[in-house]
């Protein structure tokens, strides 16, 4: 019995050896003399975002020999978390797309590169809310990807037409609006108040044109903004299942099958507004977020996403990634980015020539560049978490399980507690 | 009533309620078939069809290339992840059932402890683990990170079955002059064939159906398994869902056809243990 028990101890050695080898093996060695990989993570899908990133990857492999651009696709609901996982394994990729809440917290890790400590950066001429985005400590950490992005009132003429209303400007005008707008075919608005942060983005609009600030959410702008949205779907011109929706493509889609008048909703929208012969000016029209009285600029927030160098790859590495990304920053290449991905360019002259080149759908988002904010100013790294304790009292406002006072009294607790820590 | 009676009404009620439980448990398949025939605008329209509305195969086309490949990756990482679990959880599950070890309790409950640590924390470390052993972006390092769930669960399943084989066969077994290693070769493992097969394909769908190791492990290899595939149409500025459909009729049928021959094993497996126990 002993002996065999020895045997079988010296089976199960041969194995893990055997193991060990096997995946030892599948190692391959990849480091050539002169040659350099840049590595790259994004989540970007659409076909514009694919063909304008492979064809600058190709540009730029051709404009330097022995540079290999490997881009890796992340699917948008984990990207964060990949980077963070990565940063804690010391191995973040060289070129990072980083959607910019999240730049701060990158730039927490302590392991993306300082752009304005290295040769050649420069912020002149950008809208000062996009690159502030990735601005901390004095120094800036990040270029923007393809410009920025935002949101405004979509509408569909003919239903306003048939209904014989004209697009609101004022909140007032919108909940009658929207009232007059619903049949019993459709809503006069598809809102978007699923439990993620772009219902927090929808709902800034309202709430920071309106004077308010994350700080203090539980005062008059947030109850009036609030209890706004909750007029809305209690009149029943906004339907309740928006508890579920995206902004895209749920509280889309239903624009686009004619089930609601209006949505607040971005300019990616355009190329499938196109795909189904919606056009602007004959079957969609477009205003800015309606304020609460007349006079009120209109804040949006911005989305998009900005460029990060990690640190982890070595000077040559980051210097390579460097050059990369200020490729895209002149206006000619801008001015092409921004149109594949379906953005605004980042730099207020650039923005100009877009607006004659790409129509008139852009005006609106173009205009209100330059009075938006981004997300985490002020906020930083605390930024998600706030937005968490907003999307949650919009949740319980509109589902009825909180009174509007109640469920921003509870955001208020909360976002205090995350402030102080 | 009658008692024959009773005991008809009561199977009329339980076929009632089991077809009700199956109804629940299959529409999402079902709703993925339809889906694969729907354009994304149909599945978005705020109205449900049962069947599909204005059919077409543009899902179809949309997925085929891209994901064939994918379908092939799963496969592998599939059947790598069951035969990885058998190497290791066959023996050990032997070993822990006949022979008395010390740390027996100790490593029994571990196994159980192991099954508790949510997969992303576990993730979080193996990425760093895997990083300084090189195993990032590789099948290997793939399969052994969908083991950790796969092993210690085939290892308590397969160690129930043991229990339930008597002494006996492994000590005749002996007495003819088998050495150990045979013993468990030529009579434990034949004898335990459904119990193996159960867990072989329990770890085949784990690393089947794995998306969190996938996502942590893989960097632009290009091996990319079908359940990150399907995420390529979900996006921040645009999602597909009828090419999200496709995908996910495309990921079912290898594990369905699976399922289907395995079947006969797995409700033998499952059971051998408690009942001859």
């Amino acid at each position: 019995m002993k002996l065999s028990m020895r045997k079988w101890h010296r089976g199960m050695a041969t194995l893990a050896a055997t193991t060990c080898a096997v995946v030892g093996l599948s190692q391959v060695a990849s480091s050539a003399a002169n040659t350099i990989t840049l590595t790259e993570e994004d989540y970007f899908n659409t076909p514009g975002q694919i063909s304008a990133l492979a064809a600058y990857n190709r540009q730029f492999e051709a404009a330097h020999p022995g540079v290999t651009i490997k881009r890796q696709y992340v699917p948008f609901a984990n990207l964060d978390t990949k980077l963070l996982t990565q940063a804690a394994g010391q191995d973040l990729p060289n070129l990072m797309a980083v959607d910019n809440p999240f730049v701060p917290t990158m730039i927490s890790t302590g392991l993306t590169v300082a752009l304005s400590d290295l040769k050649g950066f420069s912020t002149k001429g950008y809208y000062p809310a996009v690159i502030k985005e990735g601005f901390f400590n004095g120094k800036y950490y990040s270029y923007p990807v393809a410009g920025a992005n935002s949101i405004a009132l979509i509408y569909n003429i003919p239903m306003l037409r048939a209904a014989h209303v004209s697009p609101p400007r004022t909140w007032a005008q919108l909940v009658s609006a929207a009232k007059a707008l619903t049949t019993k075919q459709h809503y006069g608005i598809a809102l978007t108040c699923e439990p993620a942060e772009d219902t927090t983005w929808q709902w800034e609009p309202f709430f920071w044109s309106n004077g308010g600030s994350f700080a203090k959410i539980s005062g008059a702008p947030g109850v009036q903004a609030l209890s706004l949205w909750k007029q809305l779907v209690s009149d029943g011109s906004a339907s309740k299942a928006c508890l579920n929706w995206s902004q895209t493509p749920a509280a889309s889609s239903q624009f686009m099958a004619g089930k609601a008048a209006m949505m607040v909703n971005g300019p990616w929208n355009f190329p499938t507004l196109n795909l189904q012969h919606w056009y602007y000016g004959k079957q969609f029209g477009i205003v800015p977020v309606p304020v609460r009285v007349p006079g009120q600029h209109v804040v949006v927030p911005l989305g998009g996403e900005d460029w990060m160098i990690s640190n982890t790859g070595g000077n040559a590495a980051e210097q390579l990634a460097f050059e990369y990304i200020q490729g895209m920053q002149t206006p000619a290449k801008e001015l092409q980015l921004a149109k594949l991905f379906g953005y605004l360019p980042a730099k207020i002259s650039v923005a100009q020539t877009y607006l004659k080149q790409a129509g008139p759908e852009w005006k609106v988002y173009i205009d209100q560049t330059l009075y938006a904010h981004p997300r985490t100013l002020g906020l930083g790294v605390k930024y998600p978490k706030v937005s968490q304790a907003v999307w949650t009292a919009i949740q319980a406002a509109l589902s009825g399980s909180q009174t509007v006072k109640g469920a921003l009294a509870t955001a208020q607790r909360q976002i205090d507690s995350v402030l102080k820590s | 009533m009658s008692r024959v009676q009773r005991s008809r009404a009561l199977r009329g009620l339980c076929t009632l309620a089991a077809a009700g439980a199956l109804v629940i448990v299959l529409f999402p398949v079902y709703a993925v078939v339809v889906g694969f025939f729907e354009s994304t605008q149909t599945l978005f329209s705020g109205t449900y069809y049962w069947l599909p509305h204005a059919p077409t195969l543009d899902n179809y086309r949309t997925v085929v290339d891209a994901q064939s490949a994918n379908v092939l990756t799963s496969l592998i990482v599939g059947v790598g992840t069951a035969l990885l679990s058998l190497v290791v959880a066959v023996p050990a599950a032997y070993a822990l059932s006949k022979y008395r070890l010390r740390l027996t309790v100790v490593l029994v409950s571990s196994l159980l402890v192991c099954q508790i640590v949510p997969s992303i924390v576990l993730a979080t470390s193996l990425f760093v683990v895997f990083h300084w052993t090189h195993l990032l972006n590789s099948y290997p390092g793939l399969i052994i990170a969908d083991g950790t769930y796969a092993i210690p669960f085939a290892i308590l399943v397969l160690r129930a079955f043991f229990f339930s084989l008597p002494n006996e066969v492994m000590q005749a077994a002996r007495v003819d002059g088998a050495s150990e290693w045979q013993t468990f070769r030529r009579i434990v493992v034949p004898l335990a064939r459904s119990a193996v097969i159960t867990v072989a394909v329990f770890a085949f769908l784990n690393g089947w159906g794995d998306f969190i190791f996938a996502l942590t492990v893989l960097n632009g290899s290009g091996i990319q398994p079908i359940t990150l595939g399907i995420y390529t149409y979900l996006g921040n500025y645009s999602t597909d869902w009828g090419a999200v459909m496709a995908s996910a009729a495309f990921a079912m049928v290898p594990a369905g056809v699976l399922l289907v021959v395995a079947q006969r094993y797995i409700a033998t497996g499952l059971t051998a243990g408690s009942v001859k126990g």
